[in-house]
C-alpha cells in the first residue's frame, strides 16, 4: 500500500471515518487494527518479526518495572526491627541495577540479534568468503518491512524504562501499537514512548475538522516534494548511476546536486505525509528534518537531517559510551599527555566515530555505507578536535565568525562535504565505479555539457529542469521562512479564503500535472 | 438569591447567542470544505478537458457504448432502430488484432454486428474490463479473442503508470470503471484514478489542438473515420478495422524484447484476467474463441512460434476453450509472405487481412455449425498440428 497509490487514500478515509465513530475509549484499538492490516497489506509474513519485538520489549518493560519494585521494598525491609544501613542499601541496590541491565542487554541482544541476522548475516558472509577464502553459502532472509526502524524504537522504549524516562506499558496491545502505528512504520520517524503517549497515541481525540485540514495540507506538501520534485530529480540521477560509463564534469556536479534533491525531497516528503497522515488521527509526531541544507557544519547537519536516527544515536549510544569508565580513563590519559583540549575531545571522537559506523551500516549492508557513516563521522571528530584551532584561524585572518557572510561560506562548505558523502550513496555499481565518479569531478569540465541539448539526453526535457528549478525555488523560500520561525500552515490560515484557495489549488494543479510519471515512484527510506 | 437567578435569566440570550455564533462558524466551515472539494473535482474536470489528448481509446469507447458507429458523413445507418441492441460480436486484443480482423467479413458470413474493439497496448487485464464495458450496453453473444503472446508470456507487469490507459477512458457514469479502481486500488496511482493524467499534453499546441478537438463534431460523433488516430497506417474501414497500407520501408527491428527469451509459461497476470474473461462469458452466456492472426512469417523461427504454439495451445486446452493459431496455418489455406506485413512484429497490411478475415468466418461458421474443432484445425494447419 504505497503513499500514492489509491488503496492508501480509501484506507486513510474510511479509518479516519471509523476512528472517530467508534467510542473514543476505543480510538487506539482502531489504530492498532488500522496498523495491522496496514503491515499485513505488503507481507503477512513478516508481522512475525513485529510480535517477535513487541513481545521482547514489552516483556523487558514489565521485567524493569517489577525488578525496580522489588528493589524499593528490600530496600524497606526490616530486620528485627531495625532498618537497613546505608551500606546494606546499597549492595542491595547495585545487585537489583545488576539484574535490570541484564535484562535491557538480553532485550538489546534479541532486538538487533533478529535486525543483525535479517539484514547482515549475507555481508558478514560474503565477506568472510572473500577474505578467506570460503565458499559458505550466502543465506538470505525475507526482510520485514520497517524492520530498523521498529527495532530501535522498541528497543528505546526498554532503555527509557530502565532510565525511569517513562513507565512501563502494561497493555500488550498498546505496546503493539507503538511499535506498528502504521504512517510511521515504513521510514520513521524513529519515535520515543513518552514522545507517543505525550503526541497522543492512547489518548482520545474529538473530531477537529482544522487538525484533518492541517493533516491533509501536510500530507499534500508531501506529495508534492516527492512527486514533483523527488521523482524528477531521480530520473538524472538514474540515469548516470545506473551507468558504467563516467562522465565527468558538469555531469556529476549536477548528478550530485539532483541526488541532494532527490534524496531530500523523497525522505522528507514521505516524512510530510507520515506527520499528516499521524496529525488527522489527531497523533503528534516528532519532526524529522529541519532545513538540514542550511547547516554550518556536519553536526549540525546531523540534527537537522533525520533528527530521530541521530537521536536514537546520541541518547542510546553516544552519551553511554563517551561517559563509561573506559572512557572517562581514556579522557584522563589524553588530558596528561595532550592537554586539557584533546582530553575532553578524544572520548567523544571516538563516540561520534562508533555512532557515525553504527549510522553507516544502518543504512545498508554494504561496505559504502560503512565508508559513508566513517566519512562523516571523522569529519565531525576531527572538526572537534581542531576547533580550538579554527577559531585561531578565522582571528588570524580577520573573518568575524558570526557575520552572515561566514555563516553562507559555512553552508556552503557543509553542504559541498554533505554531498561528497552522497557519492557513496550513489556507488550502488561498486566502489571502483564510486572512486571514478569522485576523479570525475576533477576532470572532463566541459561548456557542452550544460547544452539543453545534451542534457536531454539523460531523461528530463527542458521544462523539467525549469519545474525543479522552480520547485527547488519554492522550497527554499519555505524553509527560510521555517529558519526563522515562520509557522507556514498557521500564517497561510490567516490569509483571506481566496488566497488560501488558490495556494491549495495551485499545490494540487502542480502534484497532478507536474508529478513525475515513471518507474521512481517507490520510497527510497522505505526498505530499512 | 432573586438579584442572581434575574442575572442568570439576563445572561442566558447572551449564551445562546454565543452557541448560535459557535454553531454557525462551525456549519460554515464545513460547508467551505464541501466547496473546495467541490472545486476540486470542476479543477480536475478543467484540467482534463484542457490536458487531456484523447484518442483513439475514447473513440472507439464511444462507439462501444453508442451500439452503433455513424459512416464517414456522419451520419446513423437506417438500419440502427431503437430496437437494435448493439454489437452482439466483439473482438478484443492489441495491435495486432487491429490490422488483421475486419469486422464487416466476420459480419457477412455470420449475420452477426462485430465491433473490432482491438486497441494498441492492450493488455488481458484490459480486455477483461472492456468486455464487461461493452456487455453493459450491448447484448454481447460472441467474443473473439486475439491472441498475442507478447501479452500472455514473459514478464507482464502490473501497476504501472501507463497501464491504466484504457481505464482513464472509461466514463466515471459506467461501473466498470469504479471496478477497476476497487480491483486495482492497491496499484493504481492516485492521479490516474482521479483524471486523465496518463494522457496530459500540457504544450501551448497540444492544449489548443484539444479544445478545438473536443468541439468538433467528429469528436462529439464518435466518428473515427475523421479523426486522426495515430499509429494506424491505412485508412479507418468501419467498426474498429484499420486497412493497413503497404510500406516502402518494413521495420525489421520492431521486435518485443521478450520474445528472444521466451517462456513456457503464461505470466500469472494473464492467466488471472483470462479466467476471469473465461468465467464472464460462462456466467452471461457468451461464446468465447480465441486465435492468433498469423505473423509476419520469417519472425516465426526467431520467435520461437513452433514452442509458443504449443505453450498457448496447451494453456486454452486447460481451460476447454477454443484455439485457432493461424500462424500454423498451412500457406495453401492462408498464403502470406513478408511484404503483407509492416513489420518483423507482425502488423498485417490491408490486403492479407480481408483475406485472413474470410477464412476466419469461415471457421467461426463451421463452428457454429458445431462442426469439430480438430478437423477444423486438421484443414487450416494443413494436416500439421
Amino acid at each position: 500500500m504505497s503513499f500514492i497509490n489509491v488503496s492508501f487514500f480509501l484506507f486513510i478515509l474510511l479509518g479516519m471515518i471509523i476512528y472517530y465513530l467508534v467510542p473514543k475509549k476505543f480510538q487506539w484499538f482502531i489504530l492498532l487494527v488500522l496498523s495491522v492490516i496496514y503491515y499485513c497489506s505488503f507481507s503477512f509474513k513478516c508481522a512475525y518479526a513485529l510480535i517477535y519485538i513487541t513481545t521482547i520489549i514489552f516483556v523487558a518493560g514489565l521485567l524493569l518495572t517489577k525488578l525496580d519494585k522489588d528493589c524499593k521494598i528490600a530496600c524497606k525491609k526490616e530486620v528485627d526491627s531495625v532498618k537497613l544501613s546505608r551500606e546494606e542499601k546499597k549492595v542491595i541496590k547495585a545487585k537489583y541495577t545488576r539484574k535490570r541491565k541484564a535484562v535491557v542487554a538480553i532485550a538489546c541482544v534479541l532486538g538487533f540479534g533478529l535486525l543483525a541476522l535479517i539484514k547482515y548475516t549475507g555481508f558478514t558472509v560474503s565477506n568472510l568468503n572473500a577474505v578467506f577464502g570460503l565458499s559458505i553459502k550466502t543465506p538470505s532472509f525475507l526482510v520485514p518491512i520497517g524492520l530498523s526502524f521498529f527495532t530501535f524504537q522498541g528497543i528505546s522504549y526498554v532503555i527509557d524504562v530502565y532510565q525511569g524516562k517513562c513507565d512501563a506499558c502494561t497493555n500488550y496491545l498498546k505496546m503493539l501499537l507503538f511499535v506498528s502505528f502504521f504512517p510511521q512504520i515504513m521510514q520513521g520517524p524513529i519515535g520515543r514512548y513518552n514522545h507517543f503517549v505525550e503526541g497522543g497515541l492512547f489518548a482520545e481525540h474529538k473530531w477537529d475538522l482544522r487538525r484533518v485540514q492541517f493533516g491533509a495540507q501536510r500530507i499534500g506538501w508531501g506529495l508534492f516534494k516527492k512527486l514533483v520534485l523527488a521523482d524528477r530529480a531521480g530520473v538524472l540521477v538514474t540515469a548516470v548511476t545506473n551507468t558504467s560509463t563516467i562522465y565527468g564534469g558538469y555531469i556529476n556536479v549536477l548528478t550530485l546536486l539532483m541526488y541532494s534533491i532527490q534524496l531530500y525531497m523523497d525522505f522528507s516528503g514521505g516524512i510530510d505525509i507520515v506527520i499528516g497522515v499521524a496529525e488527522i488521527f489527531g497523533v503528534t509526531m516528532d519532526e524529522n528534518f529541519r532545513q538540514p541544507y542550511f547547516s554550518k557544519s556536519i553536526g549540525e547537519f546531523w540534527r537537522r537531517w533525520h533528527i530521530s536516527l541521530g537521536a536514537w544515536m546520541k541518547d542510546y549510544i553516544f552519551y553511554p559510551f563517551s561517559l563509561t569508565k573506559a572512557m572517562n580513563n581514556l579522557g584522563k590519559w589524553g588530558r596528561k599527555h595532550f592537554g586539557k583540549h584533546f582530553g575532553t575531545v578524544i572520548p567523544i571522537c571516538l563516540a561520534n566515530l562508533l555512532i557515525f559506523f553504527i549510522v553507516g551500516i544502518w543504512h545498508g549492508a554494504e561496505w559504502r555505507y560503512v565508508i559513508y557513516g566513517i566519512y562523516n563521522g571523522l569529519i565531525i571528530a576531527v572538526s572537534a578536535a581542531l576547533k580550538p584551532y579554527f577559531k585561531k584561524w578565522l582571528k588570524f585572518f580577520h573573518i568575524n565568525g558570526e557575520s552572515k557572510g561566514w555563516h553562507i561560506v559555512q553552508i556552503i562548505r557543509t553542504f559541498i562535504l554533505v554531498n561528497i558523502g552522497w557519492i557513496c550513496d550513489i556507488s550502488a555499481l561498486g566502489m571502483r565505479w564510486g572512486i571514478d565518479f569522485t576523479l570525475g569531478l576533477f576532470k572532463n569540465y566541459h561548456l557542452s555539457q550544460l547544452r539543453l541539448s545534451y542534457l536531454s539526453c539523460f531523461g528530463l526535457a527542458a521544462y523539467d529542469y525549469a519545474i525543479l528549478l522552480v520547485g527547488c525555488l519554492i522550497i527554499f523560500i519555505v524553509s527560510l521562512l521555517k529558519e526563522r520561525g515562520v509557522n507556514i500552515r498557521e500564517s497561510i490560515a490567516l490569509k483571506p479564503i481566496a488566497l488560501r484557495w488558490v495556494i491549495y489549488y495551485g499545490f494540487f494543479v502542480m502534484i497532478l500535472i507536474l508529478g513525475y510519471i515513471g518507474t521512481t515512484s517507490g520510497f527510497m527510506y522505505a526498505n530499512f | 438569591m432573586k438579584v442572581s437567578n434575574e442575572s442568570n435569566k439576563l445572561d442566558e440570550p447572551k449564551i445562546n447567542k454565543k452557541r448560535n455564533k459557535k454553531s454557525h462558524i462551525k456549519e460554515y466551515a464545513y460547508l467551505k470544505s464541501v466547496l473546495f472539494i467541490v472545486g476540486l473535482i470542476i479543477i480536475i474536470a478543467a484540467c482534463d478537458f484542457v490536458f487531456a489528448k484523447e484518442g483513439y481509446v475514447y473513440d472507439i469507447l464511444q462507439v462501444l457504448h453508442q451500439g452503433y458507429e455513424v459512416d464517414a458523413d456522419g451520419n446513423i445507418s437506417e438500419d440502427i432502430s431503437s430496437e437494435t441492441s448493439g454489437f452482439d460480436t466483439i473482438i478484443l486484443g492489441a495491435s495486432h488484432g487491429r490490422s488483421a480482423i475486419d469486422p464487416d467479413k466476420i459480419d457477412s458470413v455470420l449475420g452477426t454486428n462485430t465491433l473490432n474493439v482491438c486497441i494498441p497496448g492492450e493488455t488481458v487485464k484490459d480486455s477483461y474490463y472492456l468486455l464487461l464495458e461493452a456487455a453493459k450496453s450491448n447484448q454481447i453473444k460472441n467474443l473473439i479473442l486475439d491472441v498475442d503472446y507478447q501479452y500472455y508470456l514473459g514478464n507482464q507487469d502490473e501497476g504501472y503508470f501507463e497501464e491504466a490507459f484504457i481505464y482513464n477512458q472509461l466514463s466515471w457514469t459506467s461501473y466498470v470503471k469504479y471496478k477497476y479502481i476497487i480491483d486495482n486500488m492497491n496499484k493504481l496511482d492516485f492521479r490516474n484514478a482521479i483524471s486523465k493524467r496518463d494522457v496530459y499534453r500540457h504544450s501551448l499546441c497540444d492544449i489548443k489542438g484539444n479544445i478545438a478537438h473536443r468541439f468538433s463534431k467528429a469528436y462529439l460523433d464518435a466518428n473515427i473515420y475523421k479523426l486522426a488516430v495515430e499509429d494506424c497506417g491505412g485508412p479507418y474501414e468501419g467498426k474498429g478495422f484499420f486497412y493497413r497500407l503497404q510500406t516502402d520501408c518494413f521495420d525489421s527491428n520492431f521486435m518485443d524484447s521478450d520474445a528472444f527469451s521466451y517462456d513456457t509459461k503464461v505470466s500469472d497476470v494473464s492467466r488471472k484476467y483470462f479466467e476471469k474473461i473465461k468465467d464472464f462469458c460462462d456466467e452471461n452466456g457468451i461464446n468465447l474463441i480465441c486465435v492468433t492472426s498469423p505473423i509476419t512469417p520469417s519472425s516465426y523461427d526467431i520467435l520461437h512460434i513452433d514452442e509458443i504454439h504449443v505453450t498457448m495451445s496447451d494453456f486454452f486446452n486447460d481451460y476447454g476453450v477454443t484455439y485457432i493459431d493461424y500462424n500454423k496455418a498451412s500457406f495453401d489455406v492462408l498464403y502470406r509472405c513478408d511484404s503483407d506485413f509492416v513489420d518483423a512484429e507482425g502488423h498485417m497490411c490491408g490486403e492479407l487481412a480481408v483475406r485472413y478475415s474470410a477464412l476466419l468466418a469461415n471457421n467461426l461458421s463451421e463452428l457454429k455449425n458445431n462442426k469439430d474443432i480438430s478437423l477444423i484445425l486438421n484443414e487450416v494447419y494443413g494436416g500439421v498440428n
